[in-house]
């Protein structure tokens, strides 16, 4: 053979990549006919396609090919005369083979010969035989002596072309060579091709390959070889493709400098100039991109196959629908998703779609359904891959993230849906109950994610349990040249890609304004816009880690960016322009987990960083709005992995004054309410403010804390909190509204001064008090009834006397929960009786002799025996029977409920609500009394 | 131009380098001209924040964005005045690194006979970054091997 490898190998590239387009066709004109039945146009199609891939198969040289292509291309030979039902049988050889021809011709890019598929080859050609003799014998009685003549009728025939002859056909390079190839053909027409090579190329062949005389002649319309002079399209490495991008960016960064000075050049004729180079170099680059764009189906056609085999491999039924496959994608965005679509192809065969007698339990159709569909929505491509299978198990994925240590059960009850689907986006993470072979293992949608986020696209999951699930991949149209946005922080300019824009805001803070206002929630700055919550990020605060704090009379330059379907407000100190940018990479080192998605020359020649904004709504945490009380939680369990006090709840914080702030259980707060100061009544010296139709008065908490009285001279609103008891409302007035923070420390209790105060918590490197709410409400109460005697009076929930006596031992390990649930049983007339955990609380019961404790109040997260344990055994205890058990926790989802009732608790109560627990407490202790 | 010893160092003159020569906190410096792609002044500089601190910044080259190193700080040198920059400009696959220094010295054909290997007086902070020192009349010329210096930079990332 040649030892010249490089001269043989251009042609030989070619002739492997048309190949693979043959076979590619082939395989979408078998599926056709597979799944549409015969068609003539179709079996036509196929037929020359064979044909022409033997054809250039044996010039090349490549005899198995050739044999193999041959054989097929005679199996149609009836049926481009008859039409007739393709049978199953013969359509999976016709698949056999097409797969040995890929095969065959991924071996061609190393090896110089096919010889080495010969065995295969010759097992495979009588199986063809025999699968089509079947056919046609079946369908048409020909016997098998009749059949023959088809199969061995077309012979090769040989003769050498030998150095005489190519120079008899002339010496001069552009001579074209007419190659023939004789048939000795009965059946049928008589077919053939031309293939047309130059003279070099022939003769660089090697004269050893070139031992083949083939004529071949068309009389069909049937294509000739693809690389003839007469096709439309051309073939362009695709190198010489990204240098014409390269240097039509260039040009338009060098038309941007234009553009930029038109403005401060006056003359008439230098605006039409530059007016005319932006139109040119706009519609070049755009003609530039399409040159790139490639169809969609270009990848998703060949998943056919990929459905087609893995549904036979796991026994199941699975049709596959494509649609909008026509839409067009930049070539190498569209490398970039083939292998994260495939894995999402697999996994939905795998394990979405149920097998066949499954899906007929759940009253399906038999055969699954996978759909791809392909779209353009605001200049990104999205690619929908929906299947009608089982969808995805909330319970399944939370268990396994469990299981893998991704969370703890702590967590999953507090997870939101979409943070539970996207569970399955964690490293490490793979429900498949044994690794099949189908879905491998260690590819996981983790890969599929990071994958798809390099290219500047999304993945978002959508699922129905029992329905089916939904993968969207939303990818950009191309990344050579972005639109963007140019904004500034102090004087450096930055870029905003436009795909993540969502709209400019200005704001100002200190207008009263309708469009929304600036809260503070969990630390961060919202801007409350058209009732969404928009967290907002200062771009100073991103660059410089400093903090953001809007000012209260500044202006704000909003832009509102979208990540992962959350959006958030980015303030920027200026907002410049939009402007074409080119993207020129960042040095790997400096991409990694960085702000920056790369840069870009502006117009005057400055270096300006790109924005990625999912790096920053990642560094800055911004969840789905819904789920912003959430967030802190997961977070900080996802970085420290340690077992939650789950005591810890949320407080709001406030200002008691201007110097101290304060802090209250939020679950004691009904409302938080803002009223001009204009509207506050008084009666006497209490004042009172008209709330719901009804008075409610006012408590003022600086003087009942003995810290001076709010001023309200000075001020035009007020502002306050609601607490509710007993159908009543009160209101606490505070100086300022601040936050809602959730707290894990615990309250020290070292400092407290004076009533109303319960100790201090710390939170961040502050320090808030916390202030004794319901004692306040209390003592307020009293102080009205001794007062008026008459007026707001407290219907006790429980008659006195009843009260008095009953003991109630109250299991709780957090001292602040044990004083607050002691003093709202004492002053109901109980005598109570305290235990810091389990273990205590049992110590307690067994040596109440005289069974005086009625009732157990027990939290359920305490050391030395939890809640339900201590349930339990109690319930195991003949003694304890006439024992009442409630529970009161923070734990209330479902499951907890249930496990609580299980272990033998008489109701299942929320933490401090102090109307709710005496009503419990009033039934159990009437159940008793009956 | 170089003596001419005895027949035995004839080759040796054959292995003259050339290099590209540069002062950083008035330390003499040199790099193989072969990794140099240019030589260009000091140009307006784009800083990056929450990059390492020898990041100085990306400079536009010609229509290339080019990730400015200083020197100076990457081998934890003195600070120094630094009222003239030069950039000594470097290609790393598809990256381009400008080394910012004070200002460049000549280029000089170095022969082996002047090799010394690298003195431990070095800090290690800088030795592994060079290759070795020559002696000339004037001066001592610290080689630094540009190799390991963009190899490092770009490891301690990953």
């Amino acid at each position: 053979m040649s030892k010249n490898n490089t001269f043989k190998s251009v042609p030989i590239e070619e002739f492997i990549s048309e190949s693979d387009e043959i076979l590619q066709r082939v395989q979408d004109l078998l599926h056709s006919i597979e799944n549409k039945g015969y068609s003539k146009s179709v079996v036509d199609e196929l037929y020359r396609n064979l044909h022409t891939l033997k054809g250039t198969s044996q010039l090349f040289g490549f005899t198995q090919m050739g044999l193999l292509s041959h054989s097929l291309e005679a199996s149609m030979e009836p049926l481009r005369q008859y039409e007739a039902p393709i049978s199953k049988n013969l359509v999976d050889v016709f698949y056999k083979a097409v797969n040995l021809l890929e095969d065959i011709s991924k071996s061609l890019k190393h090896n110089e010969t096919d010889l080495s598929f010969k065995d295969l080859v010759n097992e495979l050609i009588p199986e063809i035989i025999e699968a089509a003799g079947q056919q046609f014998s079946a369908n048409y009685k020909l016997n098998r002596d009749e059949l023959n003549p088809i199969f061995h009728e077309k012979e090769l025939n040989y003769s050498t072309v030998n150095e005489k002859q190519s120079t008899r056909l002339g010496n001069n390079s552009d001579a074209i060579a007419e190659i023939n190839y004789k048939s000795k053909d009965d059946v049928g027409k008589k077919e053939a091709s031309t293939i047309k090579l130059s003279m070099n190329e022939i003769k660089i062949k090697d004269n050893e390959i070139i031992n083949q005389e083939l004529i071949v002649k068309d009389n069909s319309n049937a294509n000739i070889s693809n690389n003839s002079l007469h096709d439309a399209t051309i073939r362009v490495q695709v190198q010489l493709l990204d240098q014409i991008m390269n240097l039509v960016g260039e040009l338009v960064l060098v038309r941007n400098g234009i553009l930029q000075y038109k403005n401060k050049d006056e003359s008439l004729e230098y605006a039409n100039l530059a007016h005319s180079i932006d139109e040119v170099s706009t519609k070049l680059q755009f003609q530039v991109m399409k040159t790139r764009m490639q169809p969609v189906g270009t990848v998703v056609n060949k998943f056919q196959r990929l459905v087609r085999e893995t549904a036979t491999e796991l026994n199941k039924k699975i049709d596959l629908t494509l649609i909008g496959s026509e839409t067009e994608i930049d070539k190498t965005l569209l490398e970039a998703i083939k292998d994260p679509l495939t894995h999402i192809i697999r996994n939905s065969c795998d394990h979405g779609i149920e097998s066949p007698e499954d899906r007929i339990k759940s009253g399906k159709p038999e055969n699954g359904h996978i759909l791809i569909r392909s779209y353009h929505e605001g200049g990104q491509v999205v690619i929908e891959v929906s299947d009608d299978g089982k969808g995805m198990d909330r319970a399944k994925i939370l268990a396994k993230g469990i299981e893998k240590g991704l969370i703890n059960q702590e967590i999953a009850g507090r997870l939101s849906e979409r943070e539970i689907l996207n569970l399955i986006f964690a490293p490490g993470f793979s429900t498949a109950q044994k690794i099949t072979n189908v879905s491998g293992r260690g590819v996981g949608m983790d890969v599929v994610k990071t994958n798809i986020e390099k290219i500047g696209g999304t993945v978002v999951l959508m699922s129905t349990l029992g329905k089916g699930t939904t993968i969207k991949l939303v990818i950009p149209l191309t990344l050579a040249i972005l639109q963007s946005l140019i904004v500034k922080s102090s004087e450096d300019r930055f870029a905003i890609p436009q795909l993540r824009l969502v709209e400019l805001v200005r704001f100002d803070m200190s207008v009263e304004n309708d469009l929304g206002k600036v809260q503070m929630l969990q630390g961060r700055p919202m801007l409350k816009l058209r009732g969404d919550l928009l967290p907002l990020i200062g771009l100073n605060e991103v660059l410089t880690n400093a903090t953001f704090k809007p000012a209260s009379d500044g202006v704000l330059n909003i832009v509102v960016v979208n990540s992962d379907g959350e959006n958030f407000g980015l303030v920027v100190d200026e907002i410049m322009e939009t402007s074409d940018i080119v993207v020129k990479p960042l040095a790997n080192f400096l991409k990694n987990e960085s702000i920056f998605s790369g840069a870009t020359l502006l117009g005057d020649g400055t270096v300006s960083l790109i924005l990625d904004v999912q790096e920053i709504a990642e560094k800055f945490h911004i969840k789905p709005s819904g789920d912003r009380a959430k967030a802190s939680v997961l977070d900080s369990h996802l970085l420290n992995q340690k077992i939650v006090n789950s005591d810890a709840q949320d407080f709001f914080i406030f200002k008691i004054n201007s110097k101290s702030i304060g802090a209250v259980p939020l679950c004691l707060v009904h409302r938080l309410e803002e009223f001009p100061v204009n509207k506050i009544e008084v009666s006497g010296e209490q004042k009172m403010v008209r709330y719901r139709n009804i008075l409610m008065p006012l408590i003022d908490l600086a003087s009942e804390l003995k810290l001076g009285s709010s001023d309200l001279s000075s001020s035009e609103k007020v502002s306050i909190f609601v607490m509710e008891k007993s159908n009543r409302y009160y209101g606490i007035i505070v100086n300022e509204i601040l936050d809602v923070l959730f707290i894990e420390s615990a309250i020290d209790e070292a400092i407290r001064d004076r009533f109303g105060i319960l100790g201090n918590i710390i939170y961040k490197e502050q320090i808030f008090t916390v202030i004794d709410a319901i004692s306040i409400v209390n003592k307020f109460l009293n102080k009205t009834n001794q007062v008026s005697g008459i007026l707001i009076s407290d219907t006790k929930n429980i008659e006195a006397d009843k009260a008095k006596k009953t003991k109630i031992l109250v299991a709780e390990d957090v001292s602040f929960f044990r004083r607050q649930i002691g003093k709202i049983l004492e002053n109901e007339g109980f005598e109570v009786l305290m235990a810091e955990d389990g273990e205590k609380a049992i110590g307690l019961l067994n040596s109440d002799h005289k069974r005086e404790i009625k009732l157990l109040l027990s939290d359920i997260e305490m050391p030395n025996k939890n809640g339900l344990e201590l349930a339990r055994e109690v319930k195991r205890n003949e003694k304890l029977s006439k024992l009442k058990l409630i529970a009161l926790t923070t734990k209330n989802k479902e499951a907890d409920v249930k496990e609580g009732y299980a272990a033998g608790f008489d109701d299942y109560l929320e933490k401090l609500n102090s109307d709710k627990l005496l009503q419990a407490i009033k039934k159990q202790l009437d159940i008793i009394r009956d | 131009m170089q003596q001419i010893h005895s027949d035995k160092n004839d080759l040796k003159i054959i292995k003259d380098k050339q290099f590209t020569t540069f002062y950083i906190s008035n330390h003499l410096y040199g790099i193989d001209v072969i990794a140099v792609q240019e030589v260009t002044p000091a140009l307006s500089m784009t800083k990056v924040p929450h990059s390492p601190n020898y990041v100085q910044g990306l400079i536009n080259l010609r229509g290339q964005i080019s990730t400015a190193i200083s020197l100076r700080n990457l081998f934890n040198l003195d600070k120094y005045e630094e009222s003239e920059s030069m950039n000594v400009v470097c290609r790393w696959e598809e990256n381009l690194f400008s080394f910012v220094v004070d200002r460049i010295g000549d280029v000089m054909n170095l022969s082996e006979s002047q090799y010394e290997e690298p003195p431990d007086t070095l800090s290690e902070h800088i030795l592994k970054y060079i290759s070795g020192v020559y002696k000339t009349d004037k001066a001592l010329v610290t080689i630094i091997d540009v190799n390991k210096v963009i190899q490092s930079i770009l490891q301690i990332q990953k």
